[in-house]
């Protein structure tokens, strides 16, 4: 049997009523009234059953929607390193050959000290540098000869802990002002002087840099020692450091990125941004 | 939002998109269609669209979609005033039941009253947050949700609307 129509008051105060819009007082009202009223309680049955119940629809392609967050942020990371390492080995590498001084460096950087010291020199009328006279002490002279014996490399900061002028200067410019006094590759190897006694120590000598500062540096000029500490460096047997890293994380596979270089007295030779 | 919270997003949403346009659409290869839109979609503007808001922003840009097939079949018509859709019945022992009663009837109400309805009963969804998605306002979708809850028990309580 169909129920009587009602009036639309009466069927929005039923639609309130399930939507839970009516306040406690006025929903226990309107439900005492379907208590007498069959047919306003019929209407509110029947509008009742209009609400849908939840069903369960699964979407069958869901897994081709999801992205892939697989090794490839790594993967690019490792690749750019590599690449970029390999770029400006290159670009030192063909700034040596340039200057065709290959065979000497290679010299320098792989052999020993006794060997390098048996290296014929062009200029034994020149004359050997002061250093070792200044350094004076053998304790100084001892520790050189472990330095150079375990390995051919530059210790820049104790020189600069003994330079008087270091706190009145950049720690960049300090950390690489020695390595920055030997102008050329040739002119380290022509002041070398096969020592009768111990040639390590001469070869130590030899690379030790003055301890004086440079007084002032324009920017083109510091820029340019800086390539040059970098070219010695390099020639020397010090591989740089790549540092890749984000500038943006926003989870992107292929974010925008920096490279840096960065050699083994932690000098930043050079950043950017491809 | 990141990658990870993208894929959670498809975990936790993308059914219910398909339903609210199955139930829309009538339709699964459209309803497909329709999900790999609003999720390429939010894609492309997770940057601007987070976690919290995802949900939202998937419904509103599903029926917007589908809003756009509407119009693609009927371009004369106002989208909001389209009359119901009548589609051919089998018979009418068919719908023994309450639940396929109701989804016929579903068919059988204008568009946005069916979607706010399923946007309500589905979702759970209040009447402003149905309102941000169909850009109707609440007394609006208040309205519209009680016309098609009228329209629904009309149909319900004359089986021969059914047929």
């Amino acid at each position: 049997m169909k129920p009587s129509p009602i009036t639309d008051e009466q069927a929005w105060q039923l639609f309130e009523l399930l939507e839970g819009n009516l306040p406690k007082t006025a929903a226990a009202e309107l439900h005492q009234a379907m208590q007498g009223d069959a047919n306003l309680k019929a209407h509110y049955e029947a509008l009742a059953q209009t609400y849908l119940q939840p069903t369960t629809t699964l979407y069958p392609d869901a897994p081709s929607l999801k992205k892939k967050t697989s090794n490839r942020t790594v993967l690019f990371y490792a690749s750019m390193s590599v690449a970029a390492s390999l770029v400006i080995l290159w670009f030192f590498k063909a700034s040596i050959a340039t200057q065709n001084i290959a065979p000497i460096q290679s010299q320098i950087a792989k052999t020993s000290p006794s060997v390098d010291v048996t290296t014929p020199s062009n200029t034994e009328s020149a004359p050997p540098k002061p250093s070792l006279n200044r350094q004076g002490t053998k304790q100084n002279v001892a520790t050189l000869v472990d330095r150079t014996q375990q390995k051919q490399t530059w210790e820049t900061t104790s020189t600069v802990t003994e330079n008087p002028n270091k706190q009145d200067i950049h720690p960049l410019i300090a950390a690489t002002e020695p390595i920055r006094k030997v102008r050329n590759i040739n002119d380290s190897v022509n002041t070398r002087k096969p020592s009768p006694n111990n040639s390590a120590i001469v070869v130590a000598q030899n690379d030790r840099p003055s301890p004086s500062i440079a007084q002032q540096k324009t920017r083109k000029e510091l820029l340019k020692s800086f390539y040059l500490d970098a070219r010695r460096m390099v020639e020397n047997g010090h591989l740089p450091h790549v540092k890749v890293k984000t500038v943006n994380n926003d989870a992107d596979w292929m974010p925008e990125f920096q490279v840096g270089l960065t050699l083994e007295n932690n000098v930043i030779l050079t950043s950017f941004n491809p | 939002m990141t990658v990870s919270d993208y894929n959670k997003c498809v975990d936790l949403h993308s059914n219910a998109v398909f339903r609210f346009a199955l139930k829309q659409l009538r339709n699964p290869d459209d309803a497909k269609e329709i999900v790999q839109i609003t999720f390429e979609k939010l894609w492309m503007k997770r940057n601007t669209v987070n976690i919290d808001t995802a949900k939202s922003y998937l419904f509103t840009t599903a029926y917007h979609s589908m809003v756009d097939i509407w119009r693609a079949q009927k371009p004369t018509e106002d989208i909001h005033n389209l009359a119901p859709a009548k589609h051919p019945t089998t018979e009418a022992s068919a719908y023994t039941g309450l639940m396929e009663s109701l989804e016929k009837a579903l068919s059988q109400i204008s568009q946005i009253q069916r979607t706010v309805i399923l946007l309500r009963d589905y979702e759970g969804y209040s009447y402003a947050e149905i309102g941000e998605i169909t850009g109707l306002n609440e007394a609006q979708v208040k309205v519209n949700i009680f016309r098609g809850r009228q329209a629904l028990k009309d149909i319900i309580g004359n089986p021969n609307n059914l047929i």
